[in-house]
């Protein structure tokens, strides 16, 4: 009950001080402050003459806001969004603004916004922030920090303020607006407003226009060396030239000796019986790898932080391969197994990339559908990466299975610093660590291990 | 893009404000040294580079020494020091300011100033984390401290118009005119002047209006002629919980329970009466602000007694044994032959001290007015007193008879709901409902006892028994007044209360949910405005000072453990600085015997460069490698060092 009335009061807080925000100038919102606090120690006039500082300000405020009253004109303004972003890189897009007034227009502010989407109580209860740990026991019992976060990665970004000094009239302008997205998905861009300061620069009055757009933000990228797992087929025929799906290509090159891990149906059954050794009918773009990468999605009770970093080293591998001729099979369990495959013009990294923005945690322990899913595509692949997001006992099957079947695979298993695993266990399965606070730095060494 | 960020304060205004703050506050020696010490870096270039420990070191010191001057403000001048406070804000504030103004930063970070911030430390979002110039909030605190003192007003709202609008002239939006902004500000000064005149318009008005409310609710003095009795009211009886006076007194000394106003001697039809009275003005004590009312030199004891006057001169309550009475706000003290003591004084809060003795105050004798009963009753207690067999029995035993016969046969209510013809409610309560109130008790006892010959008064006060372990006193609220009587035997007048014990508790149970917030608030008003009259009269508490020795204590271990902790994380930084980079390389007593022998290395000259010029080019050469092997050693992060440093010796080793 408690926790409702303040999540109520919550919401009514957190309009007000964004509208605030929104109008008042720093200057203005100083005034603001003042003003309930000369009040406060004004309120009897004969012991401080804090009144006239209390008069004062209250009078510049309401001055101010009765000269943005006459704030007039016809603007419109049209968005122009690249086709995606990234994670923490701050990007820039455009605006034009359009004057369709018989004067020019000075001294304007742009404000764009993303849409505030405030949390239901339940998503706000269940939301985690790995911040709280740092809080003061009284913030993390009220949670009013912890719903700014919330509300700030739901909102997704922040975009800077612009001035623009002068529109002339009847005529537009472009501006460049930047935007530092904090998270990946879609963010859904809601109004742009306007803004025009009076003259004291207390208040601002606002045209606001409702501008519906969506940008699709990538994950977080890593610097990842290429994939070179150790593989009992190296010599796969994979072409694409005459094929149509993921398979051997139909346009030969020459014949060669037989390799370990060669299908028999490669076999040149004439040169082998004039030779009397083996001998490979070689295929166009025969060295490309097809690798399995895992994503492991099931979150349960881990932070969402290793979550992100395991999807932004996936990213980060899927485009590292993008100058490779590797196939890549990305495999999930989302709301179902999801599997796609990209590379040699099957399906462009970016796909995939925006499968992989949009991507949630799961959050019920149904793992063994992963099994299911390694079992039907462990023989088109010849190699697994899994990123695993914890090492408990339905992981550690999976890890077995994978060696049961012989098939060569890299396991890399996301942590926060603080958790510790056994040792043993991880140097048994071998298992690679990654840790959230040097994730960069663990990678580069990925491979060299 | 656009500053959302709060902007520097104008150059001189922070000294300007702080003048008028010495102006206001007396303080303009402090005040200017302050104020050019803030303004100095103008003019001077160099600056110190703080370190956000440093900052958050000093942010934290100021924090500390703003909670002394509160503790020890509060200590000396009560809830009247929050205005004293607000006087020595600017220089509470003072450090941050120096920081500010003479650090390398040119502001101060939130981290710093809201430690929510600084816990988050690095993963704070650069929303909230950010440096603001505290300057133009300086100077608002600055301002709202000089109204503190409270002087010159119509000045004063000239200096602050004059500092407000030089604050704010830099903000102004560009693309408007000058004029423009100047219209705007003297139209905001227009209304600001009327609002500072209407907001004192209203204060005055409220205050008149509260004022009146308020002394509705504060100590009424009683008519020591009149008092009209609720014998006869209909419904229930309600009395309110407010706190009518407080009694400050040893608890462990018992305390007198009954506090008397005035006594009555005619009743008829609800109301007692007395004959008009003359009060006799009592003499002041020689050199003192102190009464004598009874015939005892000196007191047994003290009791201080705290009241809300609505009028000049009121009846106040007392025990029976009053010996003296003082207090620095009383003029005049009268007493009635009914018992009543009546103050002359100023109007408000009052204190005063009530010096008591073992003997009773001395009431007049008996007249034949305290053994008349109208004739409305007379046959009533005629019938009791036949009944009870009073006349028969000698005073003693009559009291004991009348006092057991209301015990056995009645019972305490506040309610009445039955309706009775005027001057019929005390006949039923004799003969048919057997219940009621104090004054039904009292005036019944006091009637039945005339009848058996005693002389009897009606008398009418409160009764003290409710003690406030935080407030430290004894409360008297408005549902504790009691009506009990005096009846003289044995040449003097003795208290009797026949209504039953219940009564107190009964009462109580009608007490509001508001009860303690009220309490508060009476509490709140009773310090504030009637701090003066204690101030001078009982040094203040210094208790509360001892509250710094804690502080003091815990201050001297935190800088202390900070100070250890951060010498020994010094120490270990040092090492581990030095040992990773590397300056145990075995280069360097080769470079210091060079130095020796030739020029040494000029500022900025790097190694190479400097062999080079000093060495001849064929040795020089020798030792490019070895440079450039001691340079990985000393900054590459990711060498082995071991091996570079064993590849080193061995080179020097070659080398010789």
């Amino acid at each position: 009950m408690l926790r409702k009335l303040l999540f109520v009061n919550f919401k009514l807080v957190y309009r007000f001080s964004q509208w605030n925000r929104q109008r008042f100038t720093s200057t203005g919102m100083l005034i603001l402050l003042i003003t309930p606090v000369a009040g406060l120690f004004g309120f009897d006039t004969r012991n401080t003459l804090s009144f006239h500082i209390f008069s004062i300000a209250s009078a510049l405020l309401f001055t101010a806001i009765f000269f943005s009253l006459f704030f007039r004109g016809r603007f419109s303004i049209i968005r122009k969004l690249p086709e995606y972003g990234r994670v923490g890189t701050p990007l820039k897009y455009l605006c034009i603004i359009c004057n369709e007034n018989k004067t020019a227009k000075r001294g304007l502010i742009l404000i764009d916004e993303l849409k505030n989407q405030f949390p239901s109580l339940d998503h706000f209860s269940k939301t985690k922030d790995p911040l709280d740990i740092k809080r003061s026991r009284f913030d993390r019992f009220i949670g009013y920090p912890r719903l700014i976060n919330v509300m700030q990665k739901l909102r997704g970004g922040s975009i800077t303020q612009v001035a623009i000094d002068y529109i002339p009239k009847q005529s537009e302008v472009v501006t460049v607006v930047q935007l530092t997205p904090l998270r990946r998905g879609y963010l859904y861009f809601d109004k742009i407003r306007l803004a025009h300061a009076e003259p004291l620069g207390l208040f601002q009055a606002q045209k606001v226009f409702y501008n519906n757009d969506s940008l699709l933000i990538l994950p977080r990228l890593y610097k990842t060396p290429r994939l070179n797992l150790q593989s009992k087929r190296t010599c796969q025929q994979s072409g694409v030239n005459n094929a149509s799906i993921v398979g051997d290509s139909q346009e030969f090159i020459s014949l060669r000796d037989y390799q370990p891990g060669d299908s028999i149906q490669s076999l040149h059954w004439r040169s082998f019986a004039k030779l009397n050794r083996p001998v490979i009918k070689e295929y166009q773009d025969e060295h490309s790898m097809r690798y399995g990468l895992i994503l492991d999605t099931f979150l349960n009770k881990k932070s969402e932080v290793i979550f992100e970093d395991a999807v932004s080293i996936t990213a980060s591998l899927i485009t590292a391969q993008k100058e490779h001729d590797a196939l890549l099979d990305l495999m999930f369990i989302s709301n179902n197994t999801c599997q796609f495959t990209s590379s040699r013009g099957l399906a462009d990294h970016e796909k995939i990339l925006e499968m992989l923005a949009c991507v949630e945690p799961v959050y019920d322990s149904n793992i063994h559908q992963v099994e299911k899913m390694i079992q039907h595509y462990c023989h088109e692949c010849n190699a697994f990466i899994c990123i695993l997001l914890d090492l408990d006992e339905s992981r550690l099957k999976l890890i077995k299975m994978l060696s049961i079947l012989n098939i060569p695979a890299k396991f890399l298993l996301l942590r926060d610093l603080k958790n510790k695993d056994s040792a043993e266990l991880i140097q048994e399965n071998d298992v690679h660590v990654i840790h959230h606070d040097n994730l960069q730095q663990e990678l580069d060494t990925l491979w060299k291990t | 893009m656009v500053n959302t960020k709060l902007g520097p304060a104008p150059p001189g205004l922070t000294l300007a404000s702080l003048l008028i703050w010495g102006w206001q506050t007396q303080h303009m020696f402090y005040a200017t040294i302050v104020g050019l010490l803030l303004e100095l870096p103008l003019f001077i270039k160099w600056r110190i580079n703080f370190t956000d420990k440093d900052v958050n070191q000093l942010v934290d010191l100021s924090g500390v020494i703003f909670f002394v001057i509160t503790v020890y403000v509060f200590v000396n001048y009560s809830f009247q020091g929050i205005y004293k406070i607000l006087e020595l804000l600017p220089l509470t504030l003072l450090l941050l300011m120096l920081a500010q103004n003479y650090g390398v930063q040119n502001g101060l970070k939130t981290s710093a100033l809201f430690i929510s911030i600084r816990r988050l430390g690095e993963n704070a979002s650069p929303d909230v984390l950010y440096s603001i110039d505290i300057g133009m909030p300086f100077v608002f605190i600055s301002l709202m401290s000089a109204s503190s003192g409270n002087q010159h007003s119509d000045y004063f709202f000239i200096a602050c118009v004059l500092i407000i609008a030089w604050l704010l002239f830099p903000q102004r939006t560009e693309h408007f005119s000058n004029v423009t902004w100047f219209c705007s500000i003297v139209f905001a000064c227009f209304f600001a002047y009327l609002a500072q005149g209407g907001l004192q318009q209203l204060q005055y008005q409220s205050e008149a209006f509260f004022l009146e409310l308020f002394e509705q609710y504060g100590w009424k003095s009683t008519d020591p002629e009149h008092s009209s009795t609720s014998i006869g009211s209909l419904g229930r009886l309600k009395l309110s919980d407010r706190i009518m006076f407080r009694v400050k007194a040893d608890k462990k000394s018992p305390i007198p329970l009954y506090f008397r106003e005035t006594s009555y001697s005619k009743y008829e039809y609800g109301s007692w009466r007395n004959p008009k009275i003359d009060f006799d003005i009592i003499g002041r004590l020689p050199g003192k602000n102190e009464w004598r009312l009874n015939k005892n030199k000196f007191d047994k004891e003290t009791i201080d007694v705290s009241i809300y006057l609505q009028d000049r001169a009121a009846i106040i309550p007392v025990p029976d044994n009053i010996n003296t009475l003082s207090g620095k706000d009383l003029v005049q003290v009268e007493t009635s032959v009914y018992g009543a003591t009546r103050i002359e004084a100023r109007e408000g809060w009052i204190n005063y001290r009530l010096g008591l003795s073992d003997h009773d105050f001395v009431e007049a004798p008996p007249a034949s007015e305290d053994l008349n009963i109208s004739l409305n009753y007379k046959s009533d207690f005629e019938q009791i007193a036949a009944r009870l067999e009073l006349y028969s029995k000698t005073p003693m035993e009559v009291i004991k008879t009348v006092q057991r016969y209301f015990k056995d046969n009645f019972y305490y209510s506040i309610s009445q709901n039955q309706r009775y013809t005027k001057g019929q409610y005390l006949t039923k309560f004799l003969f048919k409902d057997k219940k009621g109130h104090c004054e039904y008790f009292a005036t019944a006892t006091a009637l039945l006892l005339r009848e058996a010959g005693i002389p009897t008064r009606y008398t009418i006060g409160y009764s003290v028994q409710e003690y406030s372990e935080w407030q430290g006193t004894y409360l008297v609220r408005a549902r504790h007044a009691h009506a009990w009587l005096k009846y003289y035997i044995d040449g003097a007048w003795h208290n009797m209360d026949t209504t039953p014990s219940v009564w107190a508790p009964m009462e109580a149970e009608d007490r509001t949910l508001l009860e303690p917030i009220m309490d508060l608030l009476s509490w709140l008003r009773y310090k504030t405005t009637g701090s003066d009259i204690d101030s001078k009269e009982e040094p203040p508490s210094k208790w509360m000072l001892w509250l710094l020795v804690p502080l003091a204590v815990y201050l001297a271990w935190h800088f202390y453990t900070k100070q250890r902790v951060e010498k020994n994380n010094n120490l270990d930084t040092i090492d581990s600085v030095y040992d990773r980079f590397g300056t145990d390389s075995p280069l360097y007593p080769l470079i210091k015997r060079i130095e020796q022998e030739a020029d040494s290395r000029q500022s900025g000259e790097t190694l190479m460069t400097w062999i080079k010029r000093v060495l001849p080019d064929k040795r020089a050469n020798q030792y490019f490698d070895l440079i450039i092997l001691h340079n990985s050693y000393r900054f590459n992060p990711m060498s082995d060092k071991q091996e570079e440093k064993k590849m080193i010796r061995d080179a020097l080793e070659s080398l010789r």
